[in-house]
């Protein structure tokens, strides 16, 4: 004769063939504890009690349990009524779930959500420099520099009159009210630069430390975007190098997808940020791409399984990359 | 105000269900209290339940007491109003693959007291085969194999 066993929310259960039920052993209401019989094997005790059987832990049982629970949490009192084990369960399945979660929330997250930050605060300091060209244009047209050292002399001296260098202008005169808010705005794009410059250092530091081997091959804020767009260190770990590849350049892909003939197939998406890449001569661009993006896919795998720095993988690429040449 | 199924409550041209936590919302509906007892609003652009009820569904299985599993519960706006009908005494199992709504999910669930968070995937219903077996399985998963894994489902609970 066969004892059928199992674990359940509520402790272990012994049944015989025909489902009547053995022997069981309760354990406390606690979430916890629960959490545990769940995860844990059927302690050697709970077999040994059942005497004159031979015991198998097996689905017959567990879809015996999972028909009764309720019937049994009650009559067995591990609750006293069916809301008690409502609440008992949730708790239990918030616990499970938590814990589950918390494997999902990683490092490489991190480095997700400063990523995606810094290419929409490239985009806005873009706009806000075109915002303060056009405005602070209408005082003094003359005016040409870079970006940057355009809104730090905005912020430093205002007037233009103020500015080193200053002969003539055709630009408006400007009231003190009005040169003041200019001159507040271009210390607000000041601050967004240097909490860009912050965010790239941090950036930096980040993808080196939890991707060693990635970060060889491309520059770190390269590494760091392409991590984003796939998501996260695991999604990359499980891309082919195709799609690495790729990554990036969907729009040009599906393109070529639906019309094959007129269309060419793209030959890099993000990738192409890399030097190697942009510096190569035509025809041989796509190559390095392919070679770049397979090496891409091993570092991702190390990283994320083993985290171990691999120097080879650089030594490999650069050997292939100059075999094409 | 109609009761129109078990729980679901027609003013004009919305739908409504009694709020189980009262003075609380779960995805800023609107709120509506008459003779003592508040309703929460069932907004059809947000469920498809709900814009399912309002074009002329005619029989909605679940009741006061049901136990339910809830493939691909998301962040709980539809489960939040089958929390509403099935009350106290019955039960949500809600499955859902991303930790990211998961993480919505949790605060309904530890409010409401029946809806059982479940981090899954629904293709691999061995990973919370500690559950009970249900009366009715709701399936909205956004999955080419939508159907197999509702068979799947269904035969284990």
């Amino acid at each position: 004769m066969i004892a059928h066993i199992t674990k359940s929310p509520i402790g272990w259960f012994a049944f015989d063939d025909s489902g009547e039920l053995l022997y069981y052993q309760l354990i406390r209401p606690d979430p916890e504890e629960a959490l545990g019989v769940l995860t844990k094997p059927i302690p050697k005790t709970f077999f040994n009690s059942i005497k004159g059987y031979e015991t198998k832990e097996d689905g017959f049982a567990r879809d015996i349990i999972s028909n009764r629970i309720r019937e049994y949490a009650l009559s067995l009192g591990f609750v006293e009524t069916p809301r008690e084990l409502n609440e008992f369960l949730t708790s239990l399945g918030i616990l499970i779930t938590k814990k589950k979660a918390k494997k999902f929330i990683t490092k490489d997250k991190l480095i997700v959500q400063a990523s995606s930050t810094l290419d929409d605060l490239n985009k806005q300091i873009n706009t806000f420099f075109e915002h303060l060209c056009e405005w602070y244009g209408l005082h003094y047209p003359e005016l040409k520099l870079d970006n940057e050292k355009y809104v730090k002399q905005v912020a430093q001296y205002g007037l233009r009159e103020e500015m080193p260098g200053f002969k003539t202008s055709s630009g408006l005169a400007l009231s003190e009210r009005d040169i003041e808010i200019i001159k507040s705005y271009s210390s607000f794009i000041l601050s967004a630069l240097q909490l860009k410059k912050e965010l790239e250092k941090y950036i930096k530091e980040a993808t080196r430390e939890t991707c060693p081997n990635i970060t060889s091959l491309i520059e770190p804020l390269l590494a760091a975007r392409i991590l984003a767009l796939a998501g996260s260190l695991e999604r990359l770990a499980r891309m082919s190098s195709s799609t690495i590849q790729l990554l990036g350049a969907e729009k040009a892909l599906f393109r070529h997808l639906k019309n094959k003939k007129k269309v060419k197939p793209p030959k890099y998406g993000l990738i192409f940020f890399d030097k190697r890449i942009q510096n190569a001569p035509k025809g041989e661009a796509g190559k390095i791409a392919r070679i770049l993006a397979s090496k891409l896919m091993m570092a991702a795998k190390i990283d994320y399984y083993s985290g171990r720095f691999e120097p080879k993988l650089k030594d490999d690429m650069e050997k292939e990359i100059g075999r094409i040449k | 105000m109609k009761e129109i199924f078990n729980g679901v409550f027609r003013v004009g041209k919305n739908i409504y269900t009694k709020n189980l936590t009262p003075g609380s919302r779960v995805y800023g509906e609107k709120l509506f209290v008459s003779a003592g007892v508040e309703y929460r609003e069932w907004d059809p652009t947000r469920s498809k339940l709900s814009a399912a009820i309002l074009n002329g569904l005619t029989t909605l299985p679940i009741r006061s007491g049901s136990v339910i599993l809830y493939l691909g519960i998301s962040a709980g706006t539809t489960a939040s109003h089958i929390s509403d009908i099935i009350g106290k005494d019955g039960l949500i199992y809600g499955v859902e693959f991303a930790e990211r709504m998961m993480r919505e999910l949790i605060p309904v669930s530890e409010k409401r007291k029946n809806i059982i968070p479940i981090l899954a995937d629904a293709r691999k219903a061995e990973e919370y085969s500690w559950i009970e077996k249900t009366d009715l399985i709701y399936v909205d998963v956004a999955d080419p194999q939508e159907m197999e894994i509702f068979i799947r489902n269904a035969k284990m609970f």
